[in-house]
């Protein structure tokens, strides 16, 4: 039995909701295809976006979409996806292997399917190959509210009222992709463009800098001594790879339990890189001001066989459901600093919440960890550990926690959400939480949601779509404060404690 | 320290013939794949190279699939919406 405690008279701090925020780059068939359809499509789509795709990312109460890339942000020209279609020029995407865009999917479609998903649009701008002028007419093109060439743009393109613009992304990548740059050029760089990213009317914009990859913390604390004052977030990129080699990183669907540990040591990681990189913060914001905006993250594997390897289309597992808990979970116990997060990608990308293919759209085993998650938007975090020796999961001689965790009470209610990963194939985990704290109401029972797989790696498909979906188990008894429950073999659970 | 990695140079879309030759074989060696006959697999493509849905003359835009790849395969179908072509 492994004893957990929950103390309630102590919160380390609010989870932001744009933890759970999403990325969609113009990159496969994220954009083209999942989301974008066009209006003339045999599938339903209002104003060219698919109705099924904005209806399931809806119930999923996203709160932030980062657009348009990635590595395609910094080789974007927005001018180009403005006006009537039939004008709008084709260029090659560069980044993601030749791709011909044909730009059909713009600045007002963006806007548009965000107002159909309830989602905070968070824009990526052009450093990489786009000039200050470029980067401050979009802002001004999106959210002036008065006379002046970008607003008058802006209404001949049918759109009078400005729109409200919070997340603007000042390169992306800027030591890889998006330029090549030192850090010690880009923070100037940033410096300069950031200044012409103004706030127009009441709309405010929190800018975010382009941010280390992975461990590069020489990135971060160059940025942070020279820049700090100019950003309101910080960016981090880190993916999982299975087997931590780029030329081949291991398949999503047929993988042995050795991958699957590798798997699940690898995504432990953000943790310290979290730690990492927030020291360096701390020393140049010690108020945590500036945020850590983890805006890429996710699996990454080799793509299915037999599709177009520029496409970066992967299945997705019950283990991916497992990288997804385990990182939310991560996320949210550094709430204090990690204020915004957009898993890589939403729909046919990467770590995907959907997958399509034709009309047909199933939802992943992710998708579901975000359903049962989404009650931490907004939350106060709980202190939340484990007493006593805490339980490992062991392959091949190397060890690591079996049991991921975090809690959090709801701003509404004091309903407590637990959310818990069993990380163990094998072995079931009894668990026993105690929730501690003065003046605490009586808290009689929580329900139980659980999401487990048949096979380390069950997943869903067009013709099996629910082959892993969340099941209700029911509710379980709280007595004084205290409540028994069973974590199955390779599962995530959702507690609900009223 | 190693140069950061950057992701967006990791592969193309624009495929040779080699290029699918090798990834027909990495599909093929899946177990218990089961494939379709030559008659079959010819009138399969012939509907693909001539759809408009057909990318760089070798993908699929509504599953992203190597048409000389998924025509191959006995349990798959053409994912043209509401209007399968095999």
């Amino acid at each position: 039995m492994t004893n957990l405690y929950i103390n309630t008279d102590n919160s380390p701090g609010t989870i932001s909701k744009n933890i759970y925020g999403h990325f969609s780059e113009h990159l496969g068939r994220c954009i083209y295809g999942g989301i974008w359809v066009g209006k003339d499509s045999p599938i339903p789509n209002t104003d060219g976006i698919r109705n099924d795709v904005a209806e399931a990312l809806k119930k999923l109460r996203i709160p932030v979409l980062r657009w348009p890339g990635g590595c395609f942000a910094d080789e974007y020209h927005w001018m180009d996806g403005i006006g009537p279609y039939e004008k709008r020029p084709k260029m090659i995407n560069t980044h993601w292997g030749g791709v011909v865009e044909d730009n059909s999917f713009g600045t007002h479609e963006f806007m548009r399917f965000c107002e159909m998903i309830g989602a905070e649009p968070y824009i990526n701008g052009n450093v990489g190959s786009g000039t200050v002028y470029e980067m401050q007419q979009w802002v001004e093109y999106i959210t002036f509210d008065g006379v002046s060439p970008m607003s008058e743009l802006r209404k001949q393109n049918g759109r009078a009222e400005p729109w409200k613009l919070k997340f603007f992304g000042v390169g992306n990548e800027n030591w890889g992709c998006g330029g090549n740059m030192r850090p010690e050029y880009y923070a100037d760089v940033y410096r300069r463009y950031a200044t012409y990213v103004r706030n127009y009317g009441s709309n405010k914009i929190f800018k975010i800098a382009c941010g280390p990859s992975e461990g590069d913390t020489h990135w971060t604390e160059v940025l942070m001594r020279e820049a700090c004052k100019f950003m309101d977030g910080l960016s981090l990129h880190y993916y999982t790879i299975p087997t931590g080699n780029w030329s081949d990183k291991g398949s999503s669907t047929e993988f042995d339990e050795a991958e699957w540990f590798s798997t699940l040591r690898n995504t432990l990681r953000m943790d310290e890189l979290i730690r990492k990189h927030s020291t360096i913060m701390d020393k140049y914001d010690p108020e945590k001001r500036v945020a850590l905006i983890v805006d890429e993250w996710g699996t990454w594997y080799n793509v299915e066989p037999g599709t177009n390897p520029g496409f970066l289309y992967q299945q997705n597992t019950v283990r991916d459901a497992l990288v997804a808990g385990i990182n939310l979970n991560i996320f949210n116990t550094y709430c204090d600093r990690v204020r915004m997060a957009n898993i890589a990608q939403l729909v046919n990308v990467l770590q995907s919440v959907i997958l399509t293919e034709g009309e047909k759209m199933v939802l992943t085993p992710t998708y579901h960890v975000f359903d049962m998650y989404k009650d931490h938007m907004e939350g106060k975090l709980l202190q939340t550990g484990i007493s006593g020796t805490a339980p490992e999961y062991g392959f091949n001689g190397e060890n690591i926690p079996a049991i991921s965790v975090s809690s959090s009470m709801s701003p509404d209610s004091d309903e407590i959400l637990v959310t818990l990963c069993n990380l163990d194939p094998e072995n079931s985990q009894d668990i026993r939480i105690e929730i501690r704290g003065s003046g605490l109401r009586q808290y009689k029972t929580a329900s139980c949601t659980v999401l487990a797989g048949s096979a380390i790696n069950a997943h869903n498909t067009f013709d099996a779509p629910d082959n892993v979906k969340p099941a209700t188990l029911g509710e379980i008894p709280v007595a004084n404060g205290i409540l028994e429950a069973k974590l199955a073999p390779m599962s995530v659970t959702a507690l609900k404690i009223k | 320290m190693n140069e950061p990695l950057c992701k967006g140079c990791s592969a193309s879309v624009r495929l040779s013939p080699e290029e699918i030759k090798k990834l027909f074989g990495e599909t093929l060696r899946i177990k218990d794949i089961k494939v379709v006959s030559e008659e079959e697999y010819h009138k399969r493509l012939a509907h693909c190279k001539t759809c408009a849905s057909l990318q760089y003359g070798t993908t699929c835009a509504h599953c992203g699939c190597i048409v000389e790849i998924r025509a191959k395969l006995a349990a798959f179908h053409c994912p043209y919406p509401f209007d399968p072509k095999w």
